[in-house]
């Protein structure tokens, strides 16, 4: 192979100071471990939310499987095997399969009670997210309608805190601030740790003018 | 043109309807692929795509990433390893630890190679269904 006939990693790697387009497609096609696979996949799913929190005029009648639908179609159109619903462990949510063998399941609620969270956590934790190498990481996804968002997200993050989950610990997510967190647990069928990334969705519509 | 080929066809059209250039590189790629044997295509380029598709070098990224994609399912994505005009095909867990370390070692004389990044090439291999998009007889 010549190397004049490719690219070399430095060169997609360099991409994004001239060609940010071309680079989140280079990023998803250098993918060579699960880390580097979920890195992205959230890089892209935050890309999802944020064309969702830009319009929230349109989705204030939307029900659950509607927003959702909108981010796997999103992601379908990035060329990911996402689906709704397949029989992962039950109906997941969101199911994204990357042709390595890596899996990352989602769950995605619209925040009514605090309740209705931990179902949804519950269902994500001890359901679908079968907490095996390649497959123990996920994210539940929040719809908030109610005005201050980030104090939903506190709020949650607290009552999460207090549950006493096994080997918990709690960290805060760099890239959108007080609006989501990562949780991290041990799994009670696998045993093993797992990731969560707790993702508040802005959806609140109520302009005074 | 084979049934898997028309298949094929048909499933990127499918996909890639709202991206009308990247839906007719693709499929320009598909042809050219069930135009030849397997055994000739073992190290598909970004520059072969390319040349198919009618496309600069850097503009063939979206191409191989749908191709190679969970999607796509048509090539397998490699890296290899060109130093002193030697080639290694390095795994992909060897790639992303030596990006997580940002240091690659040489896989026969376990030097640690500068700039490793500028050395380390991307390139595709047909998977099991590329394989049956390709020429079989004469």
């Amino acid at each position: 192979m010549k190397g004049l006939e490719s690219l070399s990693l430095k060169e997609m790697q360099g991409l994004k100071a001239i060609r940010p387009d071309l680079a989140v497609i280079a990023a998803r096609l250098l993918v060579s471990s699960y880390v580097e696979f979920v890195e992205v996949l959230y890089n892209d799913i935050d890309l999802c939310i944020k064309h969702m929190e830009n319009d929230p005029k349109i989705r204030q009648n939307d029900a659950e499987d509607r927003l959702t639908a909108d981010i796997i179609g999103m992601l379908a159109a990035a060329n990911y095997d996402v689906s709704h619903d397949e029989t992962i462990g039950g109906h997941s949510d969101i199911v994204v399969k990357h042709q390595l063998g890596y899996l990352w399941v989602g769950e995605a609620k619209i925040h009514t009670s605090y309740e209705k969270l931990n179902d949804g956590f519950n269902q994500l934790t001890t359901r679908y997210l079968r907490g095996t190498p390649n497959a123990d990481q996920g994210g539940l996804i929040i719809y908030i309608f109610n005005s201050n968002v980030a104090n939903v997200v506190k709020t949650w993050a607290k009552r999460l805190d207090e549950m006493r989950l096994p080997c918990y610990a709690s960290k805060p997510c760099d890239k959108r601030k007080e609006l989501a967190f990562y949780t991290d647990q041990k799994h009670a069928s696998s045993g093993l740790m797992v990731k969560i990334r707790h993702l508040g969705v802005n959806l609140h519509w109520n302009p005074r003018v | 043109m084979n049934l898997n080929t028309q298949q094929t066809l048909l499933r990127i059209e499918l996909d890639l309807r709202h991206k009308p250039e990247l839906l007719v590189a693709c499929q320009a790629v598909v042809r050219f692929l069930s135009e030849h044997r397997a055994e000739d295509l073992q190290q598909i380029t970004f520059g072969l795509i390319g040349r198919v598709a009618n496309l600069p070098l850097i503009e063939t990224i979206p191409v191989a990433e749908y191709l190679s994609s969970a999607r796509g399912r048509i090539f397998d994505r490699r890296f290899m390893l060109i130093v002193d005009e030697e080639e290694f095909e390095i795994p992909h867990e060897d790639v992303a630890e030596a990006r997580l370390l940002n240091r690659l070692c040489h896989p026969d004389t376990g030097e640690v190679i500068s700039n490793f990044e500028e050395s380390l090439f991307v390139y595709f291999e047909l998977s099991d269904i590329g394989k049956m998009l390709t020429r079989t007889f004469d």
